[in-house]
C-alpha cells in the first residue's frame, strides 16, 4: 500500500507513531511520552488512544509485539506496541508534508528563519 | 473500578475484549497521579472518554459491516431482492393496519384531554334501548342539577339550504350551545366561535365554517369572515373557521351555528333531537358522573311520570360507542397484519438459513481465523437490518399508499378524520415493524450459522432442517387461518348482498330536496311543489314513475321509532313512520301485497289513511288481513286507517333486523306539524341508467322553485353497494394478505425441499442406481412437502377455529366452522403444496445417477 494513501493522519496517530518510534511502548506509556513532548497540552484519553491503536493495527502501522521487558518492570496486563517498517514509512511521509508547508509557509514570512 | 468496567459495556464487544484491561490500567494509573479533587475530574474524564469511544467505535463498525453487507448484497441480488420484496409486503401490511387500528382505538382524539369528554345519553333499560337523544328540557334541566361537569352542551344535526350566492347549495351541519367549543377545547384558525350572546332565542344568525368547506367554496379567503349567508332563506354572518382536523360531531359536518333555544322546545318532553357532550370537572371518575345522571334522571322521572316512565341516563366515553363489530374488526385485521409479517418473517429466517448453509464455509474459515462470535453475529445480523431497512422503506411507501384505500373502515361516528395523517406515529409502527422483521429473520439464523464448525457440517445441516421444518409448517399454517378467514368474511359478504332489500335496484335513482321552513310550513305548499316537480318527472321520456318520502331506506336513518296505539294499548314493537306521494310502492317495487296504495285522493277532508308493512301487521294483527283496521300514534294523537299492506323493507341498513314501517300520506299532515318528517327524498325509476336525466331533474327542480339545491344523489344500485363497502374493505383487505401468505407458504414448501434435494442428491443418485422407480423418487420428495402441508393445516385449521370464534359478530349468521371454507382452505393448501413441491419433484426425477454418484 502505498504511505501516501493515509494522510494526511489524524493528529493522535502521528503523535502516536513518534512515540514508539524509537521504543516499543505500553498504553500508559505512550500517553505520557506524548503529554511530555507536548508540553502537557495534548493528553490523549484511554478511549481516543486504544480507538486508534486499534485502527493502526488494522491499518498495520503498529503492531503488538510479544517481547516483554525484564520482569520487574512488566505489568502482565501491559500490552506493548511496535511500528512496523510500513508505519515507519508513513511517518516519515507526513514529516515530509509538515516539512514542505513549514517550507511555504516560511516563503511568506509566516513561521521563522530565513525566508 | 466495577464502576468504570461497567461503563465500558457501552463499547462493542470486540473493542472491550481487546482492550478494557489495558483501558482499565490506564484509569488506574490516572487516578493514582490524581489527588482530592483531581480523581473528581478524572472520572468525569473517564465517563466522556468511554461514552464517546464507545459510539465512535459502534459507528464505524456500522460503517465496516453495512459496507460489506452492502457488498454481499450486491453479490446476489435475486436473493437481496426477494429479502426486501419479501420484508416490504409484511412491514406494509403491519404499518397500515396498526395505524388504522391506532387511528381508530388508541390515538387520542384531538380535543384537549380528550379521555374528559363524555356523551350523555338518555336510555330506557326496561326496554333495552341506550343512546336515545335527549329533549331539550331534560337537558336544560340535566345541566341545571349535575355537579360532576364542569361544562355541557348539546348538538342537533343541521341541513341546509345554501342560496343567496351562485348555485344552490345543501350543507350538512350541526346546531350547538356556545360551550361546544370551549367544551372540546379547539380554539378557531380564523376568527371566533360562538359566544353566549349569540346563543339566545332572537340573535343574530351566526356560523362557524369548517376548514374543508371553507377551503372548497371559499377558496381559503381570509376575508370570509363577516359574510352573510343564506340558510333556507335566513341571514348567517361567518364568525370563524376551524382547523382541518376538527369534525365534531362526524366527519360530513361542515359548518356550525348557535343553537338558539326558545322556550316553546322545552315544552315537550318526549321532543327527542340533541345529542348531549359534557366534560367531566377535575377528580370526578366516569362511575361516579354515571351514579350522579341516573340519579338525576330517576328525579325528573318522579317529578314527571307520564313523559319520563322508564327514562334514565347514561354517560360514556367518546370511544365507548364504538361498536363491538368495529372493534372485532380491528382485531381481525391486526391479528392478519400480524399473521402476514409472522409468515414474512418465517420466510425470511428460512431464506437466511438456506444462505448461511452455502456461506458455512467462509464463516467457518472467519470463525478459525479468530473472528469472535459475536462480531460475526453482528455482521450477519447487519446485513440482515440492511436488507430489512430498504424492506422497511419501500414497505413504508407502500403503506402510505394503501391507507387512503382503507378509509372504509374507520367508522363516520368517530368524531376523527377518515385516514390517519402520515405522522410520527406511522413511522414509529413501520419502524418497529422493521426493527421485528430484522431480528425476527436475522437473529436465529446468524447464532445458528456461527455456532457450527466445519467438521461438524453434515451434522448440524440435518438439524437445521428440522428449524426449517418448522418454520414452513408455522406458514402454512397462518396461511391455512387466513384463507378460512377470508373465506369466512367472503361468504359472509355474498350473504349479506343477496339479502333482498324489499324493493329493486335496477335503474332507479335517489335525490334529495329538503324544503326549508317555515317557508314550506304549509303542507298545500309543499303538496304544490312536489305535484310540479312529480308531475314533470314522470311526463319525462324514458322514466317509468317518480315518488317522494320522509326517509328513503338505507339513509341516514332518522325519524325514530314510535310504538303505534293499537284498541287503546301501546304496541311492544315499535314502528318507522314515513310520509309518502302516491305510487311511491310501484316506485320501488316493493310489492302491494292486499289493498291499495297511498291515492290522490286521499286528502286532507278524507279518512286519515295508512299502508303498514308486512312486520306491522305480524306484530299487530297475526294472521289477519288487517285491512280497515286503525290505530293511532303518539305524535298529534293522529288516528289512522289501514287501506293496504306491503313487502317489508330493509330500511335501517341490509344487516338490520326487519322492523315494521307505516306510511302515510303526505297530503294528509296537518298544517305546521312534523316538519322533520316532510318528504325530501325523491325516488325515481328510469327504463335504462337514470344517470342520464340528472341535468333534466335538475331543471325540472329548479323550475318549481328555482332557491332549491338538490343533494345525495345516488343511484338504489349505489345505495346498496354502499352497504357493504366496509365489508368489501374488511374483504379484500384479508384477501389480499391471504394471498401473501398464500405465495410466501408456496415459496417456502418450494424453498426449503430444493434446498434438502440439493444435500441429499447424492442419496437419490444411489436410490436411481439401486433401480428405484421414478414415480418412488418423485413419491418421495412429494411425500416431504405433503407431510409438511398436512402438519402445517392440522395446526391452521385450529388456528382458524379460534380466529372464526372471534369474528363471529362480523359474519352475518355463516357458522365459524363453515365446512365448506375450511375444506376450501385445506384444498388451496394442498394447491399450494403441488405448486411448491413441482420443480424439485421434477428435478429429483431427472438427477441422473452417474452425475449425481461422482460428485461426491
Amino acid at each position: 500500500m502505498n504511505p501516501e494513501a493515509l494522510l494526511p493522519l489524524p493528529a493522535a496517530t502521528f503523535h502516536i507513531l513518534l512515540a514508539v518510534a524509537d521504543q516499543d511502548r505500553h498504553g500508559y506509556a505512550i500517553i505520557r511520552d506524548i503529554e511530555v513532548r507536548t508540553g502537557g497540552t495534548l493528553r490523549l484519553s484511554a478511549g481516543t488512544l486504544y480507538r486508534s491503536i486499534q485502527r493502526m493495527v488494522e491499518q498495520d502501522l503498529i503492531v503488538e509485539t510479544d517481547e516483554r521487558p525484564a520482569p520487574e518492570f512488566d505489568d502482565e496486563r501491559r500490552r506493548y506496541y511496535r511500528i512496523t517498517p510500513f508505519g515507519r514509512q508513513v511517518a516519515k511521509a507526513e514529516s515530509q508534508r509538515f516539512a514542505s508547508l513549514v517550507e511555504q509557509a516560511r516563503a511568506l514570512g509566516l513561521a521563522p528563519g530565513r525566508p | 473500578m466495577w464502576f468504570y468496567r461497567m461503563l465500558l459495556w457501552i463499547c462493542p464487544a470486540s473493542f472491550r475484549e481487546e482492550y478494557s484491561r489495558e483501558m482499565e490500567g490506564v484509569h488506574q494509573r490516572r487516578l493514582a497521579h490524581a489527588q482530592g479533587w483531581g480523581r473528581i475530574g478524572v472520572w468525569m474524564d473517564a465517563i466522556s472518554d468511554i461514552v464517546l469511544t464507545g459510539l465512535a467505535t459502534h459507528w464505524s463498525l456500522l460503517v465496516q459491516d453495512t459496507r460489506y453487507a452492502w457488498r454481499t448484497a450486491r453479490r446476489s441480488p435475486g436473493f437481496s431482492l426477494a429479502a426486501i420484496a419479501v420484508s416490504a409486503l409484511g412491514i406494509a401490511a403491519a404499518t397500515s393496519v396498526f395505524s388504522i387500528a391506532d387511528h381508530v382505538l388508541v390515538r387520542p382524539l384531538p380535543f384537549a384531554d380528550p379521555e374528559r369528554i363524555v356523551k350523555i345519553w338518555e336510555s330506557q333499560p326496561t326496554r333495552g334501548f341506550s343512546n336515545i337523544d335527549v329533549s331539550p328540557a331534560n337537558y336544560r334541566d340535566w345541566k341545571a342539577a349535575s355537579r360532576s361537569f364542569s361544562q355541557m352542551a348539546a348538538v342537533r344535526g343541521l341541513s341546509v339550504n345554501l342560496s343567496g350566492a351562485g348555485e344552490p347549495e345543501r350543507l350538512e351541519g350541526a346546531s350547538v350551545n356556545a360551550s361546544l367549543f370551549p367544551l372540546l377545547g379547539v380554539a378557531p384558525l380564523l376568527g371566533r366561535t360562538m359566544l353566549e350572546e349569540d346563543d339566545r332565542p332572537g340573535a343574530p344568525g351566526t356560523v362557524v365554517l369548517s376548514y374543508g368547506y371553507w377551503q372548497r367554496r371559499f377558496g381559503g379567503d381570509p376575508n370570509v369572515l363577516g359574510r352573510q349567508l343564506l340558510f333556507d332563506g335566513q341571514p348567517y354572518a361567518v364568525i370563524g373557521v376551524m382547523p382541518p382536523h376538527f369534525n365534531f360531531p362526524a366527519r360530513e359536518v361542515q359548518m356550525w351555528t348557535a343553537m338558539r333555544f326558545d322556550n316553546e322546545v322545552y315544552a315537550d318532553r318526549r321532543n327527542n333531537f340533541l345529542s348531549v357532550t359534557a366534560r367531566l370537572r377535575d377528580g370526578v371518575s366516569l362511575e361516579s358522573a354515571q351514579q350522579e345522571m341516573r340519579t338525576i334522571a330517576a328525579n325528573l322521572a318522579a317529578q314527571y311520570p307520564q313523559e319520563l316512565e322508564n327514562v334514565s341516563a347514561t354517560a360514556m366515553g367518546l370511544r365507548d360507542e364504538l361498536t363491538t363489530r368495529t372493534r372485532t374488526m380491528l382485531g381481525i385485521l391486526i391479528a392478519a397484519a400480524l399473521f402476514v409479517l409472522l409468515i414474512a418473517m418465517t420466510n425470511l429466517a428460512n431464506l437466511f438459513l438456506a444462505r448461511s448453509a452455502a456461506r458455512q464455509g467462509e464463516i467457518a474459515i472467519r470463525l478459525a481465523l479468530g473472528a469472535g462470535r459475536a462480531r460475526l453475529v453482528r455482521q450477519l445480523l447487519t446485513e440482515s437490518l440492511l436488507l430489512a431497512g430498504i424492506g422497511g422503506v419501500a414497505g413504508t411507501a407502500l403503506a402510505l399508499a394503501v391507507i387512503p384505500l382503507l378509509v372504509r373502515l374507520a367508522p363516520s361516528t368517530l368524531p376523527v378524520a377518515a385516514i390517519p395523517s402520515a405522522d410520527g406515529r406511522l413511522l414509529f409502527f413501520a419502524l418497529l415493524a422493521t426493527g421485528l422483521t430484522a431480528l425476527g429473520f436475522g437473529v436465529l439464523p446468524a447464532l445458528r450459522s456461527t455456532r457450527g464448525q466445519l467438521a461438524l457440517r453434515s451434522a448440524t445441516g440435518v438439524r437445521k432442517d428440522r428449524v426449517r421444518r418448522l418454520l414452513v409448517v408455522a406458514q402454512v399454517a397462518a396461511s391455512i387461518a387466513l384463507i378460512s378467514s377470508t373465506g369466512l368474511l367472503l361468504r359472509a359478504l355474498l350473504r349479506v348482498q343477496n339479502t333482498n332489500p324489499g324493493f329493486a335496484t335496477s335503474h332507479a335513482l335517489a335525490f334529495r330536496t329538503s324544503l326549508p321552513m317555515p317557508k314550506y310550513a304549509s303542507t298545500a305548499l309543499r303538496e304544490r311543489f312536489y305535484q310540479n316537480v312529480l308531475g314533470e318527472l314522470r311526463a319525462l321520456p324514458g322514466i317509468q314513475q317518480a315518488s317522494v318520502i320522509s326517509f328513503r331506506p338505507l339513509g341516514d336513518f332518522r325519524g325514530g321509532l314510535w310504538p303505534p296505539i293499537v284498541s287503546g294499548q301501546e304496541s311492544k314493537v315499535n314502528a318507522a313512520a314515513r310520509f309518502v306521494a302516491p305510487g311511491y310502492f310501484d316506485t320501488m317495487r316493493i310489492p302491494l301485497l292486499r289493498g291499495r296504495d297511498i291515492q290522490d285522493s286521499d286528502d286532507a277532508r278524507t279518512l286519515r289513511v295508512a299502508v303498514v308493512s308486512e312486520a306491522f301487521m305480524r306484530e299487530n294483527w297475526p294472521g289477519e288481513s288487517g285491512l280497515g283496521k286503525s290505530f293511532g300514534v303518539r305524535f298529534g294523537d293522529l288516528q289512522f286507517t289501514v287501506v293496504g299492506v306491503v313487502g317489508d323493507v330493509r330500511f335501517r341498513g341490509m344487516e338490520r333486523n326487519i322492523e315494521p314501517v307505516m306510511y302515510f300520506a303526505h297530503s294528509q299532515i296537518p298544517d305546521n306539524a312534523f316538519f322533520w318528517f316532510a318528504p325530501k327524498d325523491f325516488v325515481v325509476r328510469a327504463s335504462s341508467d337514470p344517470m342520464v336525466h340528472l341535468p333534466e331533474i335538475r331543471r325540472i327542480v329548479a323550475r318549481a322553485d328555482p332557491a332549491q339545491p338538490i343533494s345525495d344523489v345516488q343511484s338504489l344500485t349505489a345505495l346498496v353497494e354502499d352497504e357493504t363497502a366496509t365489508r368489501r374493505t374488511q374483504v379484500w383487505v384479508i384477501a389480499s394478505f391471504a394471498l401473501a401468505a398464500f405465495l410466501l407458504a408456496a415459496i417456502g414448501i418450494h424453498g426449503l425441499l430444493s434446498f434438502s434435494l440439493e444435500q441429499r442428491i447424492p442419496e437419490m443418485g444411489l436410490r436411481r442406481a439401486l433401480g428405484a422407480q421414478t414415480s418412488q423418487i418423485a413419491t418421495l420428495v412429494f411425500g416431504e412437502g405433503l407431510a409438511l402441508s398436512v402438519a402445517g393445516s392440522g395446526l391452521g385449521l385450529g388456528m382458524a377455529w379460534v380466529l372464526g370464534r372471534t369474528m363471529e359478530s362480523l359474519l352475518a349468521g355463516i357458522s365459524p366452522y363453515d365446512l365448506y371454507t375450511l375444506s376450501a382452505a385445506v384444498a388451496l393448501a394442498m394447491v399450494m403444496t403441488i405448486g411448491g413441491t413441482l420443480l424439485p419433484v421434477i428435478r429429483a426425477v431427472l438427477i441422473d445417477p452417474a452425475i449425481a454418484l461422482r460428485s461426491q
